[in-house]
C-alpha cells in the first residue's frame, strides 16, 4: 500500500498570533512493504508529518493519498475511519497510553471499536501478546504494574491487534535498554517481513542503519533526501550541516579511511569490517 | 583518596521478600565520574533514589560526605546532592527558566537581591542565559535538562546524580548534557554518579559499577569492566565497538591491544598500518 504526499502544507493555528508553519509542500512517496526511517532534528516536523498519514491531523492544503483513502483538508474525519484501521500510529513513549485495568482489555479495546467480536478480539490479544515477547499469563494484570519496557510491549500490542498494513512509530526504543531495544527492532523488521510498511522515526542512526530501507530527512517542515540507507550516509557533510551523527561504523570507516585505509564506507557489519582492515593491515 | 559516598549492606523492597536493591556495597571516591551500568529494571534507578532519601532503606548504611543517611540528617545529605532525572519535562516547576532556577534558591531561604546575580551566573554556566524569560515547556529536551542542572549547580552540590538524564534526548541534546556533566567534573571537582545503559559513555567515565537484579556484579575501572564480554552480554548489555573490532582482529592473529576507547583504536590501526 503505497502512500502519497502531493504539496502538504500544514500550518498549526493558522491565522492566530501563534500560527506555525510545520510542513512546507512536502511531496512524499513511500514504497508499499517498505522499512523507512524518518530522521531530523526536533522540531523539523516528523511528528506532524506522521499525524498525517492516518489523518490525526488533516493537511492545511496538499493531499496525501493512502491506497484507496485521499486525505484533504476538507476530508471529514467519519469518512477517515478505514483509513484508521489500515495506519496504526505508536506515539513516543505510547506507555502514557494504557489506560485499562488488565492488559486483556487494553489490548482488545481498539479491536472491539473496530466492530470486531470480544471473543475474536481476545484471541486476537494472545496472539499480539506472544509477538511482542509476552506470555498469556499477563493478560489479566493490570498494565501499570509492568517496567517501562513491558508497558511499551503492551502499548505496541494494542496497535498490533487492529492488524494494520501500515505501522508508523515515532522512537520506539526511547529509553529501552540495549537488549530492549534490540527485540523491539527486529520485531518490527518481522513484521515488515509479513508484508506491511513501517515507518520509523528514530535518532539513532546505528539502528537506521541496521534495520531500515530507505531515510527520508527533514529540516525546518520540509523534506529534504528519501533515499536508501546507503545513499544517504555518503552524503556525510550534509548530514553534518544539519547536525545528525553517522552510524557509529560509518563514522569509523571514515576515520580510518583518513588515514590511508581503502575500506568500503557502506560496510554495515562489524565482522565484514574486521575482516576488511584485518587484509590491509 | 577521600570517599565522598559509602554504602554498606544495603537492603531495599519495594514489596517484602522482592529484593529490588539486594544487601549492596560500594563507595565512590570524591571528584570521580561513575557509571552505574545496567538493563532497565536492574534497580538502578532504585539506588539514585536511595542515596538521596526519597526511598527509605530497609537495611544497611549510607554515607555521604561522611555523614549518615538518616531521617535527622537528611536535609545534610540532600543539599550535597543533586539529582537530574530521566524525564525533562516531569522537573519543571517554575513558568520561566529563571523561576525555576530560583525555585531552590528560595527554599534555602537566600536573599532575594543575590538571587538574580547567582542565577545569571549558573545560566550562563550551562549556555541558557539567553533563554531565562522562555517558558521551560517550550525549551529542546537538551535545553530542559541544562536548565535542570543549572538549577542544581545553584544550590551548589558536591555531588551531582544523573538518573537516565540523556536516555530522553536526541543525539545534539546527549552531547549538549555529557560534555557540560564532563566539564563540571573536571572544572568544579564535582563528583559525578551517572546511571546509564550506555556503554559508550560508561567507557569514559573513571569507574564502572555493574548491577543486575539489585547485586553489584562487578566494579572498577572501565577497562577492567568493560573488557568481560560474556559478562556484559549475558547482562543484556552491548559491548563497546571498539572492543568488538579489536577483538575481532586478535583473533584473526592481528597483533592488537584490546580497546573499549575508540580513538585509540584508530590511532593504533593507522599506525600499524603506515608501517606496512
Amino acid at each position: 500500500m503505497s502512500i502519497t504526499f502531493k504539496k502538504v502544507e500544514h500550518v498549526y493555528s493558522e491565522n492566530t498570533p501563534f500560527s506555525y508553519h510545520a510542513l512546507k509542500g512536502v511531496d512524499l512517496n513511500i514504497k508499499t512493504g517498505s522499512m523507512t526511517a524518518l530522521i531530523g532534528h526536533t522540531g523539523s516536523g516528523k511528528s506532524t508529518l506522521i499525524q498525517h498519514i492516518n489523518a490525526l491531523l488533516l493537511p492545511t492544503s496538499g493531499e496525501i493519498q493512502i491506497e484507496d483513502v485521499m486525505i484533504t483538508a476538507t476530508n471529514k474525519p467519519e469518512s477517515l475511519k478505514p483509513l484508521r484501521k489500515k495506519a496504526g500510529l505508536v506515539f513516543q513513549f505510547p506507555e502514557y497510553q494504557l489506560f485499562e485495568e488488565t492488559i486483556l482489555k487494553d489490548i482488545i479495546f481498539g479491536p472491539k471499536n473496530f466492530g470486531i467480536e470480544e471473543s475474536e478480539a481476545e484471541i486476537i490479544a494472545k496472539k499480539v501478546l506472544k509477538l511482542v515477547g509476552l506470555d498469556e499469563s499477563y493478560l489479566e494484570k493490570s498494565p501499570f504494574d509492568l517496567s517501562g519496557g513491558q508497558k511499551r510491549r503492551v502499548a505496541i500490542a494494542g496497535i498490533l491487534a487492529m492488524d494494520p498494513d501500515i505501522l508508523i512509530l515515532d522512537e520506539p526504543t526511547a529509553g529501552l535498554d540495549p537488549q530492549g531495544a534490540k527485540e523491539m527492532l527486529n520485531l518490527f523488521k518481522k513484521i515488515n517481513r509479513s508484508g506491511k510498511t513501517i515507518i520509523i522515526v528514530s535518532h539513532d542512526m546505528n539502528q537506521v542503519l541496521e534495520y531500515c530501507d530507505d531515510v527520508i530527512v527533514m529540516s525546518n517542515g520540509k523534506v529534504e533526501r528519501h533515499e536508501s540507507v546507503d545513499e544517504i550516509f555518503k552524503e556525510t557533510e550534509y548530514l553534518s550541516s544539519l547536525s545528525i551523527d553517522l552510524p557509529t561504523i560509518t563514522s569509523f570507516i571514515l576515520q580510518l579511511n583518513k588515514h590511508g585505509f581503502k575500506i568500503d564506507s557502506s560496510i554495515k557489519d562489524v565482522d565484514q569490517l574486521v575482516k576488511e582492515i584485518g587484509g590491509q593491515l | 583518596m577521600e570517599k565522598i559516598i559509602e554504602v554498606k549492606d544495603l537492603l531495599f523492597e519495594y514489596e517484602e521478600g522482592l529484593k529490588t536493591i539486594n544487601h549492596i556495597s560500594f563507595q565512590i571516591e570524591k571528584g570521580t565520574y561513575t557509571t552505574i551500568l545496567g538493563h532497565n529494571g536492574s534497580g538502578k534507578s532504585t539506588i539514585a533514589k536511595l542515596l538521596i532519601g526519597l526511598l527509605a532503606k530497609q537495611s544497611g548504611e549510607i554515607k555521604v560526605g561522611g555523614i549518615d543517611l538518616n531521617e535527622e540528617n537528611l536535609n545534610k545529605v540532600r543539599s550535597q546532592i543533586g539529582i537530574v532525572f530521566q524525564n525533562p519535562d516531569n522537573q519543571f516547576i517554575g513558568a520561566t527558566v529563571r523561576d525555576d532556577i530560583a525555585f531552590g534558591l528560595e527554599n534555602m531561604c537566600v536573599d532575594p537581591k543575590k538571587m538574580d546575580t547567582i542565577i545569571n551566573e549558573y545560566a550562563s554556566k550551562v549556555n541558557m542565559l539567553d533563554f531565562l524569560d522562555h517558558e521551560p515547556t517550550k525549551l529542546s529536551g537538551g535545553q530542559k535538562q541544562r536548565v535542570a542542572i543549572a538549577g542544581i549547580l545553584a544550590m551548589s552540590p558536591s555531588i551531582i546524580i544523573l538518573d537516565e538524564a540523556t536516555s530522553m534526548l536526541d543525539p545534539k541534546g546527549k552531547k549538549e548534557i555529557n560534555n557540560l556533566v564532563h566539564q563540571l567534573n573536571k572544572d568544579k571537582n564535582i563528583t559525578i554518579l551517572s546511571i546509564t545503559h550506555d556503554i559508550e559513555e560508561a567507557a569514559l567515565s573513571d569507574y564502572v559499577i555493574l548491577l543486575n537484579s539489585g547485586k553489584v556484579i562487578d566494579q572498577g575501572k572501565p577497562d577492567e569492566v568493560l573488557m568481560k564480554r560474556k559478562q556484559l552480554e549475558s547482562l543484556s548489555l552491548d559491548v563497546p565497538f571498539a572492543y568488538k573490532i579489536s577483538e575481532g582482529l586478535r583473533k584473526q592473529g592481528i597483533q592488537i591491544e584490546t580497546y573499549i576507547n575508540q580513538e585509540k583504536l584508530v590511532k593504533e590501526l593507522c599506525q600499524l598500518h603506515s608501517k606496512k
